[in-house]
């Protein structure tokens, strides 16, 4: 591997500090937060920037706050080890601890940012498949103001996203849900630190005293160009009821159908295509466990 | 263009006059003289790099040192006390865990960051703890066993330097 190539640090402590300078140069800066998959591709040289834009004296993009009504927003700098450890998000929306708890090794989760893991938008990013089926949105900051994106928008292709010039992702929101939502994330790669080879998301409401699934989303992972949401699955999935389980086969063979993965270093696509219809399937079983029924009906 | 930096490595201040560009783990080995971290793989999956900085395990071949300003730096220089070693040092040679020793290094710091916070893990969560850490040379059950003394011992935070 190459030593990289020389840039300039630069230090905003502004949002439109941040934006300015993105916009003034353009293609040749990038912004940095935690640096894990940036110097990475810098040292491959697959990136070369003239300028690193820090973030890290940026105030405000280090939170996670809980708004009643709304939901949470957590700040871009966020790094993924303090996800995983959040009291507030082990609270709320336990699932993101957990996808948390899986991106590469805890060395790199010291380091590595919320905002980084969906801005480097790899198709395997871990922390995608439960965003989408929380129904996340994207705050971005740019020159005229803020957006926000939904998250389904946010990825557009490998490595790319939707921010425009001068632009950047500043959170995420994740709207208020109600106790009875319920989420699993799934992941598997050949070691406990890898790249996802298949990664999923589960997200439902479980309705009593029907006992059914509703509201079903199902997103997944590096199996195609982006993180996406298997809509045809969702549809075989939408209203089951709890106590019967040979929908979830199905469920898993359509979104094993929907899936487009390829070949590469990590595994075939017929494995990973395999891996799609089981982790959905445990994605299911896992949501289905944390179904609450009264006592005695246990 | 170099700026200087400012780098709080095991409790010492050191200034140093370094590109942007420099990693971490190079100023440290290099500029600094702290040879204890290696560098492996370059890319932050082989754990060989690994430092603390504000007591967690991060890479530092992944870090450019201009984002360590500020920050400790906790080496495995830094461990060992004028008068013993720490007493995961003293384990590893104990339950001979060390066998090249490139590893090392980064195994302990990992192992000291998961005793600070954790100081009685089940063999799961060291295994667990030590997941990015990779050793080519011992298969890991002596390394395993050298944490496990440590706790057993209940002396995990003995002969800490500040930093």
């Amino acid at each position: 591997m190459s030593s990289m190539k020389s840039f300039d640090y630069l230090e905003p402590t502004s949002t439109a500090e941040v934006c300015e300078l993105l916009a003034r140069f353009d293609d040749s800066a990038r912004v940095i937060a935690g640096g894990t998959d940036l110097l990475v591709a810098m040292k491959r040289r697959s990136l070369n920037p003239l300028k690193l834009i820090s973030l890290s004296k940026v105030q405000g993009l280090k939170t996670i706050e809980y708004i009643p009504g709304l939901g949470l927003r957590i700040g871009a700098l966020v790094s993924i080890s303090d996800i995983q450890f959040s009291p507030i998000i082990k609270e709320k929306v336990p699932v993101l601890a957990h996808a948390a708890a899986k991106v590469g090794s805890q060395a790199i989760r010291n380091m590595a940012t919320i905002g980084g893991n969906l801005c480097n938008a790899a198709p395997s990013a871990d922390m995608a498949p439960p965003l989408l089926v929380l129904s996340a949105q994207a705050l971005c900051s740019g020159l005229t103001g803020d957006r926000r994106i939904i998250l389904e928008k946010f990825f557009t292709g490998p490595g790319r996203t939707s921010l425009t010039k001068g632009e950047f992702l500043a959170g995420i929101e994740v709207p208020e849900t109600s106790s009875s939502r319920l989420c699993s994330f799934v992941k598997v790669g050949r070691t406990a630190v890898d790249i996802a080879l298949v990664n999923t998301a589960v997200a439902a409401t479980f309705e009593y005293p029907r006992r059914c699934l509703t509201g079903v989303r199902i997103a997944l992972g590096a199996v195609g160009p982006v993180p996406f949401r298997s809509v045809k699955a969702e549809v075989l999935a939408e209203g089951r009821s709890i106590a019967a389980d040979g929908w979830i086969d199905e469920t898993g063979m359509a979104a094993a159908e929907e899936a487009q993965p390829i070949n590469d270093v990590r595994a075939s696509a017929d494995y990973r295509r395999a891996m799609v219809k089981l982790l959905v399937r445990d994605a299911f079983r896992n949501v289905i466990a944390q179904a609450i029924l009264p006592q005695d009906e246990r | 263009m170099k700026q200087q930096v400012w780098l709080k490595v095991n409790g010492a201040d050191y200034e140093v006059f370094i590109e942007p560009s420099r990693l971490l783990s190079e100023v440290l080995r290099e500029d600094l003289g702290f040879t204890g971290s290696k560098v492996g793989c370059e890319e932050g999956e082989c754990g060989a790099c690994t430092v603390l900085l504000d007591g967690a395990p991060v890479r530092s071949c992944l870090i450019l040192a201009v984002q360590a300003k500020g920050k400790a730096i906790t080496t495995i220089e830094g461990l060992a006390s004028e008068e013993a070693l720490h007493p995961l040092q003293q384990a590893f040679i104990d339950h001979f865990a060390v066998q090249c020793g490139f590893c090392t290094p980064g195994m302990i710091l990992t192992a000291k960051a998961l005793l600070d916070v954790n100081p009685n893990p089940t063999e799961e969560e060291i295994r667990q703890a030590l997941a990015g850490n990779l050793c080519r040379c011992t298969g890991y059950i002596k390394i395993i066993e050298a944490v496990l003394a440590v706790k057993n011992k209940g002396k995990a935070t003995d002969g800490d330097r500040q930093g």
